[in-house]
């Protein structure tokens, strides 16, 4: 079981006594654009093990595709986004798969 | 700043977009998503991919135009299930990144093209922002053997010819066990051709293959600068 998520796509994280941690220097995985259109907070949730829970999360919701948008700006600025972005960093346990296994932390 | 704030500006200015082009490649590199393609048609896995690259499209130019837009850094060309080199809107998009001469592009390719003059009307449109980073696990005998389908010996031509028109060309060489006793020599092709090599470090496994002990990452990835 993940203590905490040290995400590769932000700045900073929370470590397991919630203190914030910069990691401004680990950032070092980018948003990911995919084949059918969407965006993504890396290449690593581009893989089918993990699509049910972003589907969940409302990533792949067909007004979040870049062509109904007319910027980046304006899809990762969303309620689903945000949300995401939140459960990695304060409810790691409910994050996406792909979240908790490739930057979940378990003892550090 | 909240964190969903923080993200959107890391990203912004620290990320570099990885972006699918289209959902082409003919390769068979057994750890690709694409490999599950080779599972029984009745399974889950077999009906998921094949879906995903009937969703899939090419990537819209106008769209290529948000996405550099966005990334301050620039974007890569990199595919978890297509190469690049078979976007049919690559030409197009290298003459329009001549408008952003501000941003880093990288060209992640491990697929070969048809022929080398395929890579030298490719490269006469490219500006000096675009870096072509050839997959190449080895030399020319051992670099198909986990990139099932590759023609090495162009992949080598299209480096050389790169080089010789004046393009920024990296290779990208994930050592294996079949491909680890030729690190000395690609070295030396490296240098003598002025090309950065990239050794990776990686846990790929798939297609039988195998990676040495001192060569696995100690999480994900890792890449080392092999011309050290």
């Amino acid at each position: 079981m993940i203590n905490y998520i040290k995400p590769e796509c932000m700045p900073y994280y929370y470590n397991k006594e919630k203190i914030k941690i910069d990691n401004t220097k680990g950032v070092s995985q980018s948003i990911a654009y995919t084949t059918d259109g969407y965006l993504l907070p890396c290449c690593w949730c581009d893989a089918p093990s993990t699509k049910t829970d972003l589907v969940k999360a409302g990533l792949y919701d067909e007004n979040l595709k870049l062509a109904n948008n007319t910027s980046v700006e304006d899809i990762l600025a969303s309620t689903a986004w945000g949300e995401f972005i939140n459960t990695i960093m304060h409810s790691p346990k409910n994050a996406a798969w792909c979240c908790r296994e490739k930057c979940g932390v378990v003892d550090e | 700043m909240n964190d969903h704030l923080a993200f959107i500006n890391a990203q912004k200015l620290l990320g570099t977009g990885n972006i699918e082009t289209s959902n082409r490649c003919p390769m068979r590199c057994p750890q690709c998503t694409r490999a599950k393609l080779l599972l029984p048609k009745d399974s889950n896995k077999y009906r998921e991919i094949k879906a995903r690259i009937k969703r899939g499209d090419d990537l819209q130019i106008t769209d290529a135009h948000k996405l550099l837009d966005f990334f301050k850094r620039g974007i890569f060309l990199c595919g978890q299930l297509s190469d690049p080199v078979y976007w049919t809107n690559l030409f197009e998009f290298l003459k329009l990144s001549n408008s952003y001469l501000d941003k880093n592009i990288e060209i992640h390719t491990a697929a070969s093209q048809k022929n080398i003059e395929w890579y030298k009307s490719a490269f006469s449109l490219c500006g000096k922002n675009i870096v072509w980073i050839f997959g190449i696990d080895g030399m020319e005998d051992t670099g198909p053997i986990y990139r099932v389908g590759q023609n090495s010996k162009l992949m080598f031509e299209a480096m050389l010819l790169g080089k010789a028109m004046g393009i920024n060309i990296d290779w990208q060489y994930i050592v294996f066990k079949h491909n680890v006793h030729q690190l000395d020599e690609a070295r030396l092709f490296a240098k003598s051709h002025n090309i950065n090599l990239h050794l990776v470090k990686s846990n790929r496994t798939g297609g039988g293959v195998k990676v040495p002990k001192n060569w696995k990452p100690n999480k994900n990835k890792e890449i080392i600068n092999g011309n050290i």
